[in-house]
């Protein structure tokens, strides 16, 4: 299988100005040097809690903006530097499926008009449209009379399918699928679910699937990434990480998710002291290290690498061996 | 055997909108025993947090129709005045919200917050701050003596969260009602507050409702659990009843559409489709019309709650049947 | 939006009073050649001053002309007067507006400043200055009130405009490969013209007032233009031996701002029931 998309050791730091003269007081280092690929076809599950940076690194993906060092490849071309035809192309081949559902549309367009923007934009021949737009709301179970509606006259699963829509109208090859159930109810979770799964195999679709609910991303991906403060902590086939995690920080985060099933809740949980440390005063080594029950001097001192140390099994751990 | 710390019996809910009567809650009925969690589960529109807030007699009713009762340690809730009522909210009876930045009052300290509730008990002043930092502790609060002085937005949303229920705990109450309470926060926050909530009730013998539509929580947290649906419990059993032998349809679909499995073992079930309209007027099971087992007796009539095995309810007429 | 406002509006009490003034004014005025037979400038010395009779419902003024005719030809002027004014406030508020809430940075620095500037001045000293330097005239008029009146347009879009910008689906089209021409013209713009129609009209009494008051003060319009300040002021010499002359363009003005303030308040209860402050 060939690889789709490529990130490659993007940094992305924010700078935080006081002053008059704008001084720089302090940098956010949001997306510290994390490399990646997606292979066509396949479900990468990115896991991390709130500002673990997924969600600046999927906006870097989507070419949204710009990494401060380094650069993302589709299909072999760098996003940041094609310009004119070749940023379109590449923009064809991906899409975006947020969170909220209805914030996800334009309240003041009907579906058909929110449907019909990005073919306009990308040049696809208007005759063609209406027949595109057809295809696509069957493709997600979707009735066509309710293309003429407006968002906020659908329940939350239409509009989660009229989003999913909208990302697969320029038959995209990859998508970003940002927490996409995650304000939905379980019967509807499901159905969107098993929709992405099925567009997956008919168009050999790839995802970034991105949620903070591990049972969700165990699912959906063949792979899972672990993100914490801006780098990668694991990377690993989804059975890996739930049966064999080698990061202290997987582990505590698999334990700590919601079991769905009562006799699991007896488990051994293992718990991280304190909160996650702030962004701006990052610790010197491992940045796991100040609430890591397993930590070391040199966790402290040195930031671990990120290390392949089964096949396809990447930890960035300097104990990852004896854990 | 506990004895019953609430009893709410036949409580019918309906709201006059614009739309006509809707009838958010439909002649429900459960009890909460001493020293228990019970958890009332349900897509969005079921009808829990009008359950919830009526239990806090907080439904205005100038636009409801209330029927039924609820029997508070023997005292009908519904017949109290506001002045009595008040007696009992956040003494008797408290509660704790989704939202934990939206009910902290950001212009006062945190700990001055905790201090106002033990105040009104008329507790001497170094006393009460002495129970402040003492109930900081309870909930867990690394450096209570700093963490008193914060303010809501120097705190992270899991901490305000275990501010919120340091408050709530600081009078005693035998009854906490938590409304979706780990909903907008991190896996692994979300796992100290449900902990913190399993203390409560060793420590304290409080009672705890919780509100959720997030099967993850009624397994790691319930003694019992009762499922909603279209304003109506369907089945009320513990928590191994309904997860290992849940006997309403619905209950049954919901258990299989819950990502249990990845998605090399096949797809999530889904239920076909949507809720009923609550302002029609509804005959019949409220399930019907997307049941796969329909009968014709579920559209005539209501089936009624009958006991199937000790302590699990269920209002089926198909289970009645089969027995 | 227009079945929105048909549909509840005529529910709302506050809305209808509104409308049912101001569309009496504005007929009034559109058919003020067929309503009167005088002219508004037609002198007739030995008819001054008369007591408004049946054949003037409002009497004479000291010239003679009939006061009714003056003060319906009067409320053309002051629509056609408010309108342009709060056309063109509108299109350089909104357009500020957007510009300063969309890109941020120093281009909403330096828009900001400028309204904060325009707006720390009284208006009407502003509008004087403005009449004064450029002259005295209805278009002056209009140019004065426009510049001095459209700060307001300018805070409230760029509020709206950056509470929009980071949601989802400016993202999403962002991510499809909209500029921002038409991200600021089909996403955002759309969704902030309820609240801007609701400033429109609320600015279209004031802008009514400006006028009046520049025309009484000699700044606007020149006699014998029956612009009501223009009236009013002639009235004063004579408000104790033919009141009527004040009192009718008066009641007029009163009626037109009262009109559409009624309107604005209404038309904010039916499309924007958050911008109520």
């Amino acid at each position: 299988m060939s690889t789709i998309v490529k990130v490659d050791r993007v940094k992305k730091y924010f700078e935080i100005n006081k002053g008059i003269f704008r001084k720089r007081v302090t940098q956010i280092k949001a997306v510290d040097g994390i490399s990646f690929s997606i292979k066509k076809g396949e479900t990468l599950g990115l896991v991390g809690e709130s500002g673990s940076g997924k969600t600046t690194l999927a906006r870097m993906i989507l070419g949204l903006i710009k990494p401060t060092e380094n650069t993302i490849y589709l299909d072999n071309k760098d996003i940041f530097e094609a310009l004119g035809k070749e940023r379109k192309e590449i923009r064809k081949k991906m899409g975006i499926i947020f969170q909220d559902p209805l914030a996800s549309l334009n309240p003041r367009a009907t579906i058909k008009e929110s449907l019909k923007r990005p073919m306009l934009v990308n040049g696809i021949n208007k005759k063609d449209m209406d027949e595109i737009i057809k295809d696509t709301i069957s493709k997600v179970n979707l009735r066509e009379e309710l293309l003429d509606r407006y968002p906020h006259q659908l329940s939350g699963g239409q509009q989660q399918r009229v989003s999913v829509a909208r990302a697969i109208v320029l038959r995209p090859e990859f998508l970003v699928l940002d927490e996409p159930t995650s304000a939905l109810d379980v019967s509807v979770q499901a159905q969107i679910l098993n929709l992405l799964l099925d567009l997956q195999e008919q168009y050999n679709l790839a995802y970034l699937f991105i949620s903070h609910d591990l049972n969700v991303v165990r699912f959906i991906s063949d792979r899972i990434a672990v993100m914490y403060l801006g780098k990668l902590m694991e990377v690993a086939s989804g059975e890996e990480i739930f049966n064999n995690a080698k990061h202290p920080y997987t582990q505590g985060l698999i334990l700590s998710s919601a079991v769905l099933s009562p006799r699991d809740r007896d488990r051994k949980k293992i718990s991280f002291a304190g909160d996650p440390p702030s962004l701006i005063k990052l610790p010197k080594g491992c940045r796991l290290s100040p609430r890591c029950p397993y930590k070391k001097e040199v966790c402290v001192e040195k930031i671990p690498e990120l290390r392949e140390i089964l096949p396809g099994h990447f930890v960035a751990c300097h104990r990852a061996e004896e854990l | 055997m506990e004895k019953d710390l609430i009893k709410v019996n036949n409580l019918s809910i309906k709201f006059n909108t614009k739309l006509g009567y809707v009838s958010a809650v439909d002649d429900i009925s459960f009890n909460i025993k001493e020293k228990e969690i019970f958890a009332l589960v349900g897509e969005s529109g079921s009808g829990k947090s009008t359950t919830a807030y009526a239990l806090m007699n907080l439904i205005n009713a100038r636009n409801s129709i209330k029927k039924g009762e609820i029997l508070f340690k023997g005292k009908d809730i519904l017949k109290l005045n506001e002045r009595e009522m008040t007696k009992i909210r956040g003494k008797e009876i408290a509660m704790i919200f989704q939202n934990p930045l939206d009910s902290l009052n950001p212009i006062y300290t945190a700990g001055s917050q905790v201090y106002e509730a033990i105040a009104l008990d008329k507790v001497e002043k170094r006393e009460a701050w002495n129970r402040v930092i003492n109930i900081f502790k309870e909930v867990r609060l690394s450096d209570p003596e700093q963490r008193i002085k914060s303010y809501p937005h120097e705190l992270s949303g899991g901490m305000r969260q275990r501010v919120m229920i340091g408050m709530m705990l600081s009078r005693r109450p035998e009854l906490l009602i938590a409304d979706e309470p780990t909903t907008a926060l991190d896996v692994t926050i979300q796992s100290q507050i449900l902990d913190i909530i399993k203390e409560l009730k060793s420590k304290f013998n409080t009672s705890v409702l919780v509100i959720t539509h997030d099967f993850g929580i009624v397994a790691e947290i319930a003694d019992r659990v009762g499922v909603m649906y279209a304003g109506k419990i369907l089945e009320i059993g513990d928590v191994y009843q309904i997860f290992e032998n849940p006997l309403h349809p619905y209950t049954q679909l919901l258990m299989k559409s819950l990502p249990r499995i990845t998605k090399k073992e096949g797809r999530l079930q889904t239920i076909e489709g949507s809720v009923p309209n609550l302002t029609d007027d509804i005959k019949g099971c409220r399930f019907n019309n997307r049941c796969p087992y329909s009968l014709d007796a579920c559209k005539g009539e209501d089936s009624e709650m009958l006991e199937i095995e000790k302590g699990h309810y269920v209002a089926c007429h198909l289970v009645v049947k089969e027995k | 939006m227009i079945s929105q406002i048909l549909r509840e509006g005529f529910k709302n009490k506050t809305f209808l009073a509104g409308t049912i003034i101001i569309l009496t004014m504005t007929i009034i005025a559109a058919l003020a050649g067929v309503i009167t037979n005088y002219s508004y400038d037609e002198i007739n010395i030995s008819n001054a001053l008369v007591k408004p009779n049946l054949q003037h419902l409002f009497g004479t003024d000291q010239l003679g002309r009939d006061l009714f005719t003056r003060v319906v030809y009067g409320a053309r002027i002051a629509l056609r007067v408010g309108f342009i004014a709060v056309v063109i406030e509108t299109f350089i508020g909104v357009t500020l507006g957007l510009l300063a809430g969309y890109y941020g940075g120093r281009i909403e620095k330096v828009i900001l400043f400028i309204t904060d500037l325009t707006w720390s001045m009284p208006p009407i000293i502003l509008a004087l200055a403005i009449v004064t330097m450029l002259g005295p005239s209805i278009n002056n008029v209009i140019i004065a009130i426009a510049i001095v009146s459209w700060a307001q347009f300018t805070r409230v879009v760029r509020a709206k405009t950056q509470s929009i910008k980071n949601l989802p689906y400016i993202e999403a089209a962002r991510a499809f490969g909209e500029n921002d021409f038409d991200i600021i013209l089909r996403y955002i713009l759309p969704n902030i013209v309820p609240s801007i129609i609701v400033i429109s009209t609320l600015a279209l009494p004031s802008a009514i007032m400006a006028t009046t008051a520049l025309g009484f003060l000699g700044l606007g319009a020149q006699p014998p233009t029956p612009d009501w300040g223009v009236i009013l002021s002639e009235g004063i010499t004579y408000i104790n031996k033919a009141s009527w002359i004040s009192i009718f363009p008066g009641i007029a003005i009163v009626s037109i701002v009262v009109g559409f303030n009624l309107l604005g308040e209404g038309l904010r209860d039916v499309l924007d029931p958050r911008l109520k402050v």
